[in-house]
Parts: C-alpha cells; structure tokens; sequence
C-alpha cells in the first residue's frame, strides 16, 4: 500500500531518540490499558466534572503525545537542532518542546470535554457523531491551511534571548499548527473505546504521517483528503498516451 | 555505437544540427499540447502555470488541455531543491532528444541528431548565447523557431541585454566540480554535487539547492531569461523571460541544450580522479536504495517517441551508453580540470611541503562529522541595494576549535583533516525569480568586487524561488536555501591571522539597480564540519 510505505519512510528516517520516544510511548499506554483504559475519562457526568476528569488525566494525553508525535515532530526538532549552536542546542530543544506540548495539553483538555459533552449529550454513538466532524473538518479549507504551515521552518536567531524566544515561538506556533491539523481526528480515540481505541490510535498515527508527507498545497475545499498519486499513476501508465487521439477517449477507453 | 553530443560553439561551419533543431521545434509545435510528445506538453513536464501559458498566447482559454489525471501523471514533474535534479533532468533532456530526433528524421533528416550542449563556461566567447539563436529569422526570411520572442524579460532593467553574454562568476564551474560528495546534507554541511536527500515532494526541507544547481544551472536560468527590474519588483511573471521561470523555462529551445551543459557536467565530475585523503565515496554516485529507486511518493515518468509514458527512477541514468539513453558527450575521454589536493591545502595552511604531502597520503578519510553552526547574522537581511552587507558573528567557542583545526602545527603532528566552512544562506524568499546575487565573504571597504574573486563564495540566483516562498509551494513557504564552500577564504583569513569574531557578507546584485526589499535572507549562517 502506498500509505504503509510512505509510513514507513518516515518512520524509517526517525532519528534513535525520536524512534525510542515514540516506542515508550506506546510501551506505556499498552501497559496501562489493562488498569485504566484511556476512554474511561470520556465516560460520565456533566462538563464541570468532565472538565476536572479531564485535568486528572493530562498523564494519559501527554502519554498519548509521546507515542503518536514523535514522528510528526522529526523534521521540526532536526531543524531546530540544526540551526542552533551546539552548546544551545538542548535549551533550544526543550523550548521548542515546551511550547509544543503546552499547545496540544490545551487542546487535548478541550478535546476529552468536547468528548464527554458529545457522550453525554446525544442519542447517536459518540464515534459516528466524531466521524462527521473529522470528515467535515478534513474538507475545510483551514485543515489544507493547517498542514502547509506544518511544514513551515523559520529562520532561526543564533546568539542572546532571541534564540531561546525563537526556539520558544516556533515550538508554540508549530503546536498550534499541528492543533489545527489533528485536533478532529485525535479526537476519534478519545470517544472509541476498548478495541476501537486501540485500532483508531495507529490509524490517526498513519493518517497524519501521510498527510504530513504530502507536499503543501493550494487552500481549498477537499484539498486535505488523503491522497496519494502513485495508485493513478499506475492506472495512467496502463493506458496508452493520448498521442494525436482525443486524450479522454483514450484515457476511458483503453485497457 | 551511441549518439555524440557535441558543444554547439564547435560546431563545424557547416553543421546542420541547429537547422534541423529549429525545423524540428517547428515541428513540434504544430503538435496539440494533448499530444505527450509535443513541444507544450514536453514543456508541461517541467512545469506549467494555465495562466502564464495563456498570457504568453502559447494556449487559449479554449484549448483542449490532457485529462487532469494525465496532467498529474505527467506535468510538473521538475526536480529542483533535492538530490533527484540530475537524474530527473537526464531522463527529461533524452527523452526530449528522442522526440526531436523522431521528427528530425521525419522531417527528411539524418537518423542521429543529438541535442547539442552549450558549455558557456569553456572561453569568453562560449559565455554569449549560441548566435542561431538569437536570430528571429533564417537568412531566406522564414521564421527561426530557435528564437523566442519572450526570451529576454519584457520588463527589462536598464536594457535588453544584446547580444545575451554571461557573466564569468554565474559560470564559473571549478569550485562545484571540485566538491566531493554527490548527495548533501541538510545539517549546515555542503549540499552536495547532486543535492540534498528529499522525497519527491520535498515540503519538509528548507529547499536547499545541490552545489552544481546553485552553479552554472540557477545563475544561466535567469542571465538568459532576465526579467530584472529594480526595486518593487514586478509580480507580474508575464514581464519575465522564459528561462526565468520554472513553469515556462523548457519552452525555450536554449533550455535543452542548457541542461544537456549540466548533465554533462555531472559525468565529468564523475570522471574526477580521487586524490589522497579524499573520501572513498568521492566523485561517486549514491548507492542508497532511496535515491536508486526513488522517489516512493511519485514516480518520474517520460513519454516515448510513440507518446507512450514510461517510468524511470534514478538507478535507469546512470549509464548514458545503455539502450534507453544511448549517447556520449564528445568530451567523455577529457581528463577533468585538477581539483585541489589536501596536500596543497596543508601547505597553503603552513605545513611545511614534504610533511603536507606525507601527511595526505597518510589521512584516512573517515566520513564528515555532522557540521555545527559556527555563527550567524542577526535578523532578516533585505537585498534592498545593489550591495548589501551583513555582519555575521561567530560564537567565541567554535571559533576557536575552527582555529585550532587549522593550525598548521596540530596539521602536521598529527594525519587528520582541517575542518571545512560553511556559508549558508537561509529562507531565501523572492516575489519573483529575476533576482540573482554575487555573495562575497570579507570584501575590502569600497573594493570592486569584480577585481576580488578571491573574495567569492559563490552566486546565487531566484530561479524557482518565488514558488518555494508561497505557502502552497514546494517547500511550504520556507523558501530556498544555498551552501557555498568558504574554506579556501576562511584558510586565508586564517593564515593571515585575520579571522576574528565575525566574518562580513556582501551581497552584490548580479544587474546593478535589480536589489529589492521584497527579496529577503532569513539568516546568514556560517557552519563547520569537522571530519
């Protein structure tokens, strides 16, 4: 499958640290299921206790993170590492990291209370309620907007405060992007539970891999379905060129 | 016995090639852009821009254009920004040369036409554009499909160039050839021979142009299509040449044998001859499976001269003798120019000459370290001038670990290579891609730049930078970024004990009056990497 393998080129390209984070991750989240499953937080009550649910359980969202960012975050924190003088280079990795985090703990509090208010608040299974809001998100515009300033790398002071503001800004900003990109489909973990969960969490991973990889395009509506061109590609090169034939006769035609 | 392409300003007197090469672009023309072996569609494979094109008259809000899936299949296809430019390239020049000589032959024509090159850095005279092509007409008055009239940009600062002469700096191809490795590194280190790695689309990086597609490719692209206009540059890409803009650049006859220049240029630096203390891999193809058989997230694709497509990764172009590509250049036995050795470095740093020359032989060259940033400027710099200056402060420690590599006592205590320094220029972004820019490392107060090349990193042009700095662009709005070899500048500055704690970059701009504050640096960076 042409998703698996551009998933597994990022993956593959994971610097050790990066590959051992995300392998924690998961380790931990595994081990913890058989205790307390991470959907247990979306289970009951009103918003104001769903609310305090929600900060009890930042541990499980920031284990979450651990296992499903690292691959998201590569190329960004390589680019701070690369930009930044050797003896910075951790400070300005931490800064980085703390602005990203401190975005996505946001969200992911916003994301269980939106999770506990849909489960509490409609008839319909809180999945397929999910479902529609992700592919309605998914057709917008702003998600297409979300992925291209994923891709962004500033430039990057040096030398003074300016590098560790840099550092700072950029981790926040790029937490802020990744938000916007992610937010509707990390939301789909949040209201599966049991097995579900467990099936939803790596396929948001893959999704966001792919989306990621793909190359930034125009802002419109339906530009950030996944999509990749090699499956057409394929399918093209079965036919033969439209060559002084009217091209769609040819195209719909052929074998 | 494969085909020969040959240089096009040693043409015999009586060669026919450009005749027929204009006879067969006439040819070509006459064919639908639906038609894969057209000379629009061949164009569309590097790159098309619907509204430039109708600008241009070249199609009409009513022509018919190939299906979208065609379209996705086959057009846009250029690599530029990664490690895919030359064999991407390879596959488009042959299968370009292919069609051409199908219709040459049909047109009554001998059956071995090749794409001629146009080496413009072999003498002064080779630096003017090939003069059949700057003609509008033949001598009977029938129209010369060689010339274009949008060649040359229409809005043009201070004049049409006439005849079109290159400068020797955007030309000067000794310092590209003499860089070791094909593939770069994103780290600060050298991009590289070929570039550095990316996947097809190459979103994530920070654009960085491989060393050979920083000089001759960009700095020809944009001396030959102009387009320059001063400050508040224009936006409006109609008022640029063709060779200007990636999205019209191959519809220009002169593109083809432009690239024919740089795919020769990659095997005469794979005929560079490995000195002692030069790396094992040096002056060698990648043998990573991603660069032979990629790109996995789009496949290259060319048509044949039947029309119908084929794929081709990079691993098919590497031999320009076998069946699918079938040519040599008539300069594939020249020995390449010398490159300078490590023992000529040593000496120029201090060791004594029979110690320098023990010592590279003794050197094992192990693979370079992962560079480290040694400095950068402060802020975003604004070509707002025809020279600009930008200080760029080196941080007190790396400084001295540069220094003490450098050293011609350590050099010669112990077989051990000095480091090699790094300019970089990053998030280069542009408005438009007639821009281009000398980069000069410590120029003398109110010196001619001209008169101090000793002094030259390299050039620097906008070719596909305005795309790179939209943020549906191809590398997200980052822009493009550059890498020269500084090393020879920093040695100097080094043994003349004028290496402090800044170095200064002048930016001078290739046509003087062409400086914009809408083309901007976001940091000017100094690497070093150590091995």
């Amino acid at each position: 499958m042409p998703a698996l393998q551009v998933a597994w080129q990022a993956v593959k390209r994971l610097p050790a640290p990066l590959l051992a984070a995300t392998a924690a991750g998961w380790t931990v989240l595994a081990l913890r299921e058989s205790s307390a499953s991470l959907p247990a937080f979306c289970l009951s009550g009103d918003t104001l206790s769903g609310n305090i649910a929600a900060l009890t359980r930042l541990p499980d969202l920031a284990l979450m993170l651990l296992a499903m960012m690292p691959p998201l975050l590569a190329s960004p924190l390589q680019h701070v590492w690369r930009r930044s003088l050797t003896r910075r280079r951790g400070r300005a990795i931490a800064l980085f990291v703390l602005g990203y985090v401190a975005i996505w703990l946001a969200v992911g509090v916003l994301l269980v209370t939106a999770s506990l208010v849909l489960a509490a608040a409609t008839a319909l299974p809180a999945i397929a309620i999910g479902a529609l809001i992700a592919l309605g998100w998914q057709a917008t515009p702003l998600k297409q907007a979300s992925l291209n300033l994923c891709h962004r790398r500033p430039a990057l002071e040096a030398f003074g405060i300016r590098a560790e503001i840099d550092a700072l800004v950029y981790g926040t900003t790029h937490g802020i992007w990744c938000a916007g990109a992610c937010w509707s489909l990390m939301l789909l973990p949040l209201l599966a539970g049991g097995p579900l969960h467990w099936v939803l969490m790596p396929m948001v991973m893959l999704i966001a891999i792919v989306e990621r990889a793909r190359a930034p395009q125009p802002m419109r509506w339906n530009a950030a379905w996944p999509r990749l061109r090699v499956g057409r590609e394929v399918r093209a090169l079965n036919y033969r060129a439209a060559c002084r034939n009217p091209p769609t006769a040819v195209l719909e035609t052929a074998p | 016995m494969p085909h020969v392409r040959r240089n096009v300003w040693t043409l015999p007197a009586d060669d026919k090639t450009l005749e027929w090469y204009g006879k067969a672009v006439g040819a070509l023309k006459q064919r639908p852009i639906t038609d894969p072996t057209s000379w629009w569609s061949l164009g569309a494979i590097h790159g098309i821009d619907v509204d430039i094109w109708q600008g241009f008259n070249f199609i009409s809000a009513t022509t018919p254009l190939p299906p979208v899936s065609m379209q996705n299949t086959l057009w846009r296809q250029c690599q530029h920004m990664t490690w895919y430019f030359l064999p991407w390239h390879r596959g488009f020049v042959s299968a370009f040369e292919q069609i051409v000589r199908d219709a040459v032959t049909k047109l009554g024509g001998p059956d071995d036409w090749t794409i001629p090159y146009w080496d413009y850095s072999d003498t002064d005279e080779a630096r003017e554009l090939p003069r059949a092509f700057a003609k509008p007409t033949l001598p009977d008055g029938s129209p010369n499909f060689l010339h274009v009239k949008q060649r040359y940009g229409a809005v043009q600062f201070p004049n049409v160039q006439n005849p079109i002469k290159l400068d020797p700096r955007a030309v000067a191809v000794a310092a590209t050839l003499a860089e070791n490795f094909f593939e770069g590194t994103a780290d600060g280190g050298s991009a590289g021979f070929g570039g550095v790695k990316t996947p097809f689309s190459h979103g994530d990086s920070d654009g960085t142009f491989g060393v050979l597609e920083t000089t001759p490719h960009g700095g020809v692209h944009v001396l030959v299509g102009g387009g320059f206009r001063g400050n508040q540059l224009s936006q409006n890409p109609l008022e640029l040449g063709l060779m200007t803009n990636p999205d019209t650049a191959a519809l220009d006859p002169i593109f083809w044998l432009h690239h024919a220049n740089i795919d020769r240029l990659w095997n005469v630096w794979l005929r560079q001859i490995r000195r002692p203390g030069m790396p094992a891999d040096a002056f060698k193809n990648p043998t990573d499976t991603d660069w032979l058989e990629g790109p996995s997230d789009r496949k290259f694709v060319m048509p044949g001269i039947d029309g119908v497509l084929h794929k081709y990764n990079a691993q098919d172009m590497l031999d320009t003798k076998a069946p699918g590509l079938d040519y040599v250049y008539d300069d594939d036995a020249v020995a390449p120019p010398p490159v300078t050795t490590l023992s000529a470095r040593l000496e120029s740093l201090g060791v004594a000459p029979a110690r320098a020359s023990e010592l590279a032989g003794a050197v094992t060259m192990a693979p370079p370290k992962p560079a480290e940033l040694l400095g950068a400027n402060a802020g975003t710099v604004r070509i707002d001038s025809d020279v600009v200056e930008s200080p760029v402060r080196l941080d007190e420690g790396q400084r001295q670990r540069l220094s003490a590599s450098l050293q011609a006592n350590n050099l010669a205590a112990a077989a051990k290579q000095p480091d090699h320094v790094y300019l970089r220029l990053e998030n280069i972004k542009s408005p438009t891609d007639a821009g281009m820019f000398y980069v000069y490392v410590n120029l003398p107060q109110g010196a001619d730049p001209e008169q101090h090349p000793d002094h030259l990193a390299g050039t620097v042009s906008m070719f596909g930078v305005s795309k790179a700095s939209k943020p549906q662009g191809p590398t997200g709005g980052n822009g493009a970024s550059a890498s020269f070899d500084i090393t020879p500048i920093v040695d100097r500055l080094h043994t003349q004990s004028a290496l402090g704690n800044e170095l200064k970059v002048q930016l001078v701009s290739a046509v003087p009056g062409t400086g914009s504050g809408d083309v901007s640096i976001g940091r000017i960076s100094v690497y070093r990497q150590g091995h």
